[in-house]
Formats: structure tokens, C-alpha cells, sequence
């Protein structure tokens, strides 16, 4: 009892922490995530995603033990983790023993022999069992042990781990995308032979992953270390050098930004464009949510307004019921009418709901975005905008004689729109139009009484966020040369809104961090189709839980939910 | 002619018949107060005055003019501002930025910032504390931060809802003593209390109301020594 008292030795919780880590482990190999992960390599021959899905779930679950139970004695979170470990590891080799005689397969189509050949190595039931739960045993065992490292090599080896995973995941891209920096350079050959050290034919090769794995926990060291130096004695310097420093920076990044497409070719530049487009809805609604408070579920329908009229003055193929050939203007000049017929749309939606707050206006939004979708869809309108078939023969834009036809061309438009409204937002938010939407967010009546006009700043909301995103929907057109309906679906107002609060709701940087993660993540898991949503789920509810504010939070929201701690040296208890 | 002068004026909550009638004048340079308990209308009367809740009946001048013809954004321009209820800061916005918001009709840059200094001036507390969050500061120092907020649109008439409401003792002497201050600058005062006490030693009139009417109004001695204000609001 007094030892217990001691050290801390809360036995319970260990078994708990590793119950936790057995449930998640049974219901990956049930949901058929470690079985076909199994066929894809990280390390070539050595390791395959499905194992290190498996370890890598125990090896985090054995640090999460070590940190909650070790902190007082490093002895005590190393007997921690292990045990944590070994409960989780039993709780899947039970599983795997108890497939057969319960014929789970029967239940759980992939509780399959496949699974359990992955999890017993190939070898018998028991020894395979064995060498599952030794093998774990090691794996909690180093993460408890790296916990209990100082922070130094201890992040130095997690971001090697990691990084590790990352490129090994994702070899296929990034050994593309090494050729095609050599191919920059003339030297396509070279850039092969180069890739060839890293990468095997599926994976990273063994040395491969040895030189990542250092260089990456090398070159984190080094930043952690020296990065305030270097902050210091760049401040030094005398300030023409900075400033030269400055600009020479600035011309490495858009030197970059220019051949971006070149360097990751067509794929990526694919997802590229996606993210761009998304990143253009991101800052518009964030206008309306992150600065004016207004919550808008119904943002597709400016999209799909932007894109519709888009699609009605340009394409040279209208549906046949309407008998028109159409305007076919070009897509410089129908731009105009496409944003302008979303703004006017944006003040029409506006003005009934000028006196809604809060949830009652999610609902109402949320009502229009269906309505605009159930329109585009419907028989009514079908002889104009052809219902179902969507318009077809939207033309590429054509900038100087030039069609911008792939997405490696069509990247420079949306770039450019992307800065524009990155610049609109920035410049709005630090004006006094962006001020009294933060005080209308705060407080309406206050707000009213400071002397905003309520009803001339809400529109304004609504128009500014409107166009933008009427402006992401010409673009979107103009890529895919046809639309339809289904393309402006529900998901796509969710998805704007969660990529906002994911990156940090009113940040700007959070807009373009959150559509990466939240629109290029999937993309790039796209290999992983069938597990997409579910990994994509669990990521969205952790981070919320760890990190609310979003990954990049704007000043306002990081003083909201952390204010506290920072400031409770500064504050006196209330008085009041 | 009274400074702001109600006039059997009727408002509503929907359905709800908030004011019964009010009718109450207040004068250049002076302090009224408006007294009564929970839910008697007070809030209402100012909201109706700051033209957040629009009355259906009777009328509301200030200096000669309807102020059913502004919209509520518009008569702070006219020199009435509101400290609201509940102190109302932006709670995600620094004390700096509190005050450049009650500033917002205006547009002179310089005296603005020599506004700033002058609530500074009243309130050193804020001035120290310019930088932080308002909704990390205690409720004294929101309730110094949104009485500075609404004389930053240099009012003529202040509204003020409940200053004293959740504040210690100590604090709320101090609030009204800078409240003092303010009227001898030259602002005139409408006060709305719950602790009539406090309100009617600093006030120079006072109106009593209940549920939605004005029962009782006499100067501020007088008030203090009726017998039915001792009763139903000094406890004695």
C-alpha cells in the first residue's frame, strides 16, 4: 500500500490505457485496415504499413502509459508502458486465436486467414502469437523508454519515426516528384538513379529509410537547437544585409511557386488545384463565419451560382432542350457576371435573415444551399440549365492566345485567385469594416449601440464572402468544362466550414493550412480509399480534442482558450 | 426644454407589454436615476431610448428631436451612449481595442487618442492593462472598460445599466465616484440601479418603477427618506 503510494504505481490505469489500445487494435484489424495495409510496404520487404499500423498503435499507447505514470520515476513509466502493451497485444492475439473456433468470419468479413497470417508472421498460431506479443512488448517498451529520454533525442527520434512512415507512405509521390526537379535541370537520369538509393520497388529501401531517418532527426535537432541562434544573429547583421537576405528569400519562394507545377507534376498538381479552389471557398467563408460571426451552413450555393452562370454565358454546348446556341462568352468576360450574380445572390439571402442569430441562421443557410441544389436538379429549370445532365462544353480559360488547359496550367489561376483573396481578407479584416464585424460577433445590440450599422455590415458579409466563393465555382467550371448538380452538394458547405475551424477560425494562414489537411490529405490517401473517411474522421475528432483552436490559430481565438494559462501570472483574483 | 424627456411611452416584447406609459425627463447636467427591482422595465426604458427595442407608443425626445426617426446606429451620433448591461465588452478584443470601438463614429484621430488618455486618466487600472484581453479582466475592470468605451463617443447624455451589479462593495464605491466625476465634467447621467441606496446618494433625481410604470419620482433626499422606497428598496 505505502509503496503504491510512493511511486505511483496505479496498476489500474495501466490495464485500462492498455484495454484502450486492444479495442482500438481489434476493431483496425476487423474493419479489414491491417489486412490490406499489410500488402503495401513502407520499408521494402522489411515492414509494411499493416505491421507498423499494429506497432505503431502500441508503441503510442506504451509512451501515453509512460507519461501518465511516469513521471515521477522513469523506472515506474518503463514498467508502465510494458504492461499497457502487453494487455493491448493480448487483447488482439486473443482475437486472432479466437477467428477460427468462433467463426468471427462469419460476423466480420475481414477476420479473414489473410489477417490472421499477417498477425502470426506467417508462422504457427502459437509461436505466431508469441512473436505478436513479444514483438509489441518491444515496441511499448520503446515508446515508455523514449518517453522517459530528455526532450532533445526524444523528439529527434519521434520525428525521424515519422517521417520514416510519411515517406515510405508516400514513396510514389515523392520519388516523382524528385525526377522531376532533376528534369528541371536536364538531368532526368540522374534524379532516377538518385531516387533509386532512397526507394525500392515498393517503399523505402533499407538504406533508404536509415538515411531518412537520421537526416530527419538530424536536421530537427538541429532546428530546435540552433534556430533561436540563428534568429539572434540574423538580427545582427547590419539591415541591408537582412533586407538582401529578406529578398532573396522571397525570390527562392516564388521561384518555387512558378515551377511548383513542373516539380510535382500532374498528380499533385491536380490535388494542388483542388486545394487552391477550396482555399478561395475557405477564405471567403471565413469572412462571413470567422470575422462576422455569421454561421453559414449554406455556402455551396454561391459555388454553385458561380459556376452555373459560369457555365450559362460560355459553354458552346448548352442542353439541347433549351435550343439556344448561347452567348459563349469567354471566360474573362462571363468572370464579372459570375461573381456579381453571386454577390446579388449573397444580399438576396441576406436580407430576410438579418434579424436570425446563431443556430436559427445555420438552419435558414442551410435551407438555401438545398434549395439552390433541388433548383439546379429540378424539371422546372431543366429546359435552362438541363437539370441531371448538368451543362456540358465549358471552355478553358485563354490567357494571351494561350488555353489553360491541364491543371499544371490551371495552378497559375487559381494561385493568383487564391493570393487575391488571401490579400481582400487581410486587408478587410484590419479596416473599420473588419472591426465592426468583430464586434457584431461579439455582441449585436453593443455593437448597434457603438453606432454600426448592422444591416449594411451583414450584407456586406454575405456579398464579400459570396463573391469569393462565386469566384471558386467559375474557376471550379472552367476546370472541369461541365457541371452538374450533384457537384454542389451539402458536403461541400461541411467540408469549407470544417477546413476553417480546423486551420483556426478568423486565421488566414488557417484557411490555407486547413484545406490542405482537410481537402489534400484525403486526396493523397486516396490509396487508401475504402479507409479515407474513417482516418480522416478520427483525425478531425483528435484534433478538436487536443488542439481546438486549430493548427493555426488566429491571435484572437489562441487568447480565448489559452489565455488563462498564459495570463494567470499577471491577474489578481477578480475582486468582483 | 428637458435634455431627454420620455413621454407616456409604450414598448414591447413581442406580446409582452414591457412599458405601461413611462414617462421621465432628465436634464442638462444632471444625474437621474431610475430605480426598481428585477424586471420593473429599467433595462427596457434604456434599450428604448438607445433605439435597441422601438416603442409603439408615445414619444422620445432628446434636445428637441424624435428619436423614432434614427435607427439605433444613428443616435450616437446625436450624444447618447450606452454602458450595457452586464458591461457588454468585446471579450476577445484587447482593452485598447474596447476603446477605438466606442470611438467608431468618429473620425478625428488625434483627439480620439487624446480621449484615450482621459479615460485613461479616470481609470489608471486600464491603462496598465491596454494590452490584455477584456475578457480576462475582472468584472470591476470590465464594468472601468465599458463606462471608457461609451465616453469615447464623447456623449452629452450617458445611459448607464446596473453599474454596480457583481461588484464588490469597495468597487462599486469607486465606480461611483468616477461616475460623480464624470457628470461634474459635464455629461449628464441617466442611472439605472437595483441598489437604490448607492444611486440616490450620488443622484440629483430619481424615478421608482414598477412593473413597467413609474410610481414614484421626487429629488434624491426625498426619495431616500419616503417611507415605500425605505420599505421595498433600503431594506428598512
Amino acid at each position: 500500500m505505502k509503496q503504491q503510494a510512493d511511486t505511483n504505481f496505479n496498476l489500474k490505469e495501466m490495464i485500462q490505457l492498455g484495454a484502450t489500445g486492444g479495442v482500438i487494435l481489434i476493431l483496425l484489424s476487423l474493419f479489414g485496415m491491417v489486412e490490406s495495409f499489410v500488402e503495401r510496404d513502407i520499408i521494402y520487404k522489411s515492414l509494411s504499413l499493416g505491421i507498423a499500423l499494429v506497432f505503431g498503435v502500441i508503441f503510442i499507447f506504451g509512451y501515453l502509459s509512460a507519461k501518465r505514470n511516469g513521471n515521477a520515476k522513469s523506472s515506474v513509466g518503463i514498467a508502465a508502458g510494458l504492461i499497457t502493451g502487453l494487455v493491448a497485444s493480448a487483447m488482439l492475439a486473443i482475437l486472432v486465436y479466437a477467428i477460427e473456433p468462433l467463426t468471427l468470419r462469419a460476423v466480420f468479413v475481414n477476420a479473414s486467414p489473410a489477417l490472421i497470417e499477417a498477425l502470426t508472421f506467417g508462422q504457427e498460431m502459437i509461436p505466431g502469437l508469441m512473436t505478436l506479443v513479444g514483438l509489441s512488448a518491444v515496441a511499448s517498451l520503446l515508446g515508455a523508454i523514449i518517453f522517459t529520454l530528455p526532450p532533445v533525442p526524444r523528439s529527434a527520434i519521434l520525428v525521424g519515426i515519422i517521417m520514416v512512415i510519411t515517406v515510405g507512405t508516400l514513396e510514389e509521390l515523392i520519388s516523382d516528384v524528385i525526377v522531376n526537379i532533376f528534369k528541371l535541370f536536364d538531368a532526368k537520369k540522374a534524379g532516377k538513379s538518385f531516387a533509386g538509393i532512397f526507394f525500392a520497388k515498393e517503399g523505402l529501401s533499407l538504406q533508404g529509410s536509415v538515411i531518412t531517418f537520421v537526416s530527419a532527426a538530424v536536421i530537427s535537432t538541429l532546428w530546435k537547437l540552433r534556430s533561436q541562434k540563428m534568429k539572434t544573429s540574423f538580427n545582427k547583421l547590419p539591415p541591408a544585409t537582412q533586407k538582401s537576405a529578406k529578398i532573396s528569400t522571397l525570390v527562392i519562394l516564388s521561384l518555387i511557386t512558378i515551377f511548383m507545377p513542373q516539380i510535382i507534376g500532374s498528380y499533385l498538381s491536380e490535388i494542388l488545384v483542388i486545394v487552391a479552389i477550396y482555399t478561395l471557398m475557405g477564405f471567403g467563408l471565413n469572412i462571413v463565419v470567422g470575422f462576422a460571426g455569421l454561421l453559414d451552413l449554406g455556402y455551396v450555393a454561391f459555388f454553385a451560382i458561380g459556376a452555373y452562370t459560369m457555365g450559362l454565358l460560355t459553354s458552346i454546348q448548352l442542353p439541347q432542350t433549351t435550343g439556344l446556341t448561347g452567348v459563349q462568352m469567354t471566360f474573362w468576360t462571363a468572370l464579372p457576371f459570375a461573381v456579381g450574380a453571386s454577390v446579388l445572390w449573397g444580399i438576396l439571402l441576406g436580407v430576410p435573415v438579418l434579424r436570425m442569430r446563431g443556430d436559427y441562421l445555420a438552419i435558414v443557410t442551410l435551407g438555401f444551399g438545398e434549395i439552390i441544389r433541388v433548383l439546379a436538379l429540378s424539371n422546372f429549370l431543366q429546359p435552362l440549365i438541363g437539370g441531371a445532365q448538368g451543362i456540358l462544353g465549358i471552355p478553358k480559360p485563354i490567357v494571351f492566345g494561350f488555353e489553360l488547359k491541364t491543371s499544371q496550367e490551371l495552378y497559375y489561376l487559381v494561385i493568383i485567385a487564391a493570393a487575391l483573396a488571401a490579400f481582400i481578407s487581410w486587408r478587410l479584416r484590419d479596416s473599420r469594416t473588419g472591426r465592426s464585424w468583430m464586434a457584431m460577433r461579439e455582441d449585436e445590440d453593443v455593437a448597434e449601440a457603438m453606432g454600426i450599422n448592422l444591416i449594411k455590415t451583414k450584407l456586406l458579409a454575405f456579398a464579400t464572402g459570396a463573391a469569393l466563393s462565386g469566384l471558386a465555382g467559375a474557376i471550379f467550371a472552367a476546370k472541369l468544362g461541365s457541371i452538374y448538380p450533384h457537384s454542389f452538394n451539402l458536403l461541400i458547405s461541411i467540408n469549407v466550414l470544417s477546413l476553417i475551424i480546423v486551420g483556426g477560425i478568423g486565421s488566414l494562414p488557417g484557411v490555407v493550412v486547413g484545406a490542405f489537411v482537410l481537402v489534400g490529405l484525403p486526396e493523397l490517401l486516396r490509396e487508401f480509399s475504402e479507409y479515407r473517411m474513417l482516418i480522416f474522421g478520427a483525425l478531425l475528432v483528435t484534433m478538436m480534442l487536443v488542439k481546438p483552436e486549430g493548427i493555426w490559430p488566429a491571435a484572437v481565438q489562441k487568447r480565448e482558450l489559452h489565455g488563462h494559462e498564459e495570463d494567470e501570472s499577471g491577474i489578481e483574483p477578480a475582486p468582483a | 426644454m428637458a435634455m431627454l424627456e420620455l413621454e407616456n411611452v409604450h414598448s414591447y416584447y413581442g406580446n409582452i407589454h414591457a412599458l405601461k406609459g413611462i414617462s421621465l425627463t432628465v436634464e442638462q447636467g444632471e444625474i437621474v436615476t431610475l430605480i426598481g427591482a428585477n424586471g420593473a422595465g429599467k433595462s427596457s426604458t434604456l434599450r428604448t431610448i438607445s433605439g435597441i427595442l422601438r416603442h409603439r407608443a408615445g414619444s422620445v425626445t432628446f434636445e428637441g428631436q424624435d428619436l423614432s426617426q434614427y435607427p439605433a446606429h444613428k443616435i450616437v451620433n446625436l450624444g447618447i451612449s450606452q454602458v450595457p448591461e452586464g458591461r457588454g465588452v468585446f471579450a476577445q478584443l484587447t482593452v485598447m481595442e474596447n476603446l477605438e470601438m466606442g470611438a467608431f463614429v468618429r473620425t478625428d484621430k488625434k483627439e480620439i487618442n487624446d480621449d484615450i488618455d482621459h479615460v485613461f486618466s479616470l481609470f489608471p487600472r486600464l491603462k496598465e492593462r491596454q494590452n490584455q484581453v477584456s475578457g480576462t479582466l475582472s468584472g470591476g475592470e470590465q464594468q472601468m472598460l465599458a463606462t471608457g468605451r461609451a465616453l469615447m463617443a464623447r456623449p452629452k447624455l450617458l445611459l448607464m445599466d446596473e453599474p454596480s451589479m457583481g461588484l464588490a462593495p469597495i468597487l462599486v464605491d469607486s465606480i461611483f465616484e468616477t461616475i460623480v466625476n464624470i457628470n461634474k465634467e459635464g455629461t449628464t447621467i441617466l442611472l439605472v440601479e437595483q441598489n437604490a441606496l448607492m444611486a440616490l446618494q450620488i443622484a440629483h433625481r430619481g424615478y421608482v418603477i414598477q412593473t413597467g410604470e413609474i410610481v414614484l419620482t421626487d429629488n434624491a433626499e426625498s426619495l431616500k427618506s419616503n417611507k415605500m422606497v425605505r420599505e421595498a428598496y433600503l431594506g428598512h
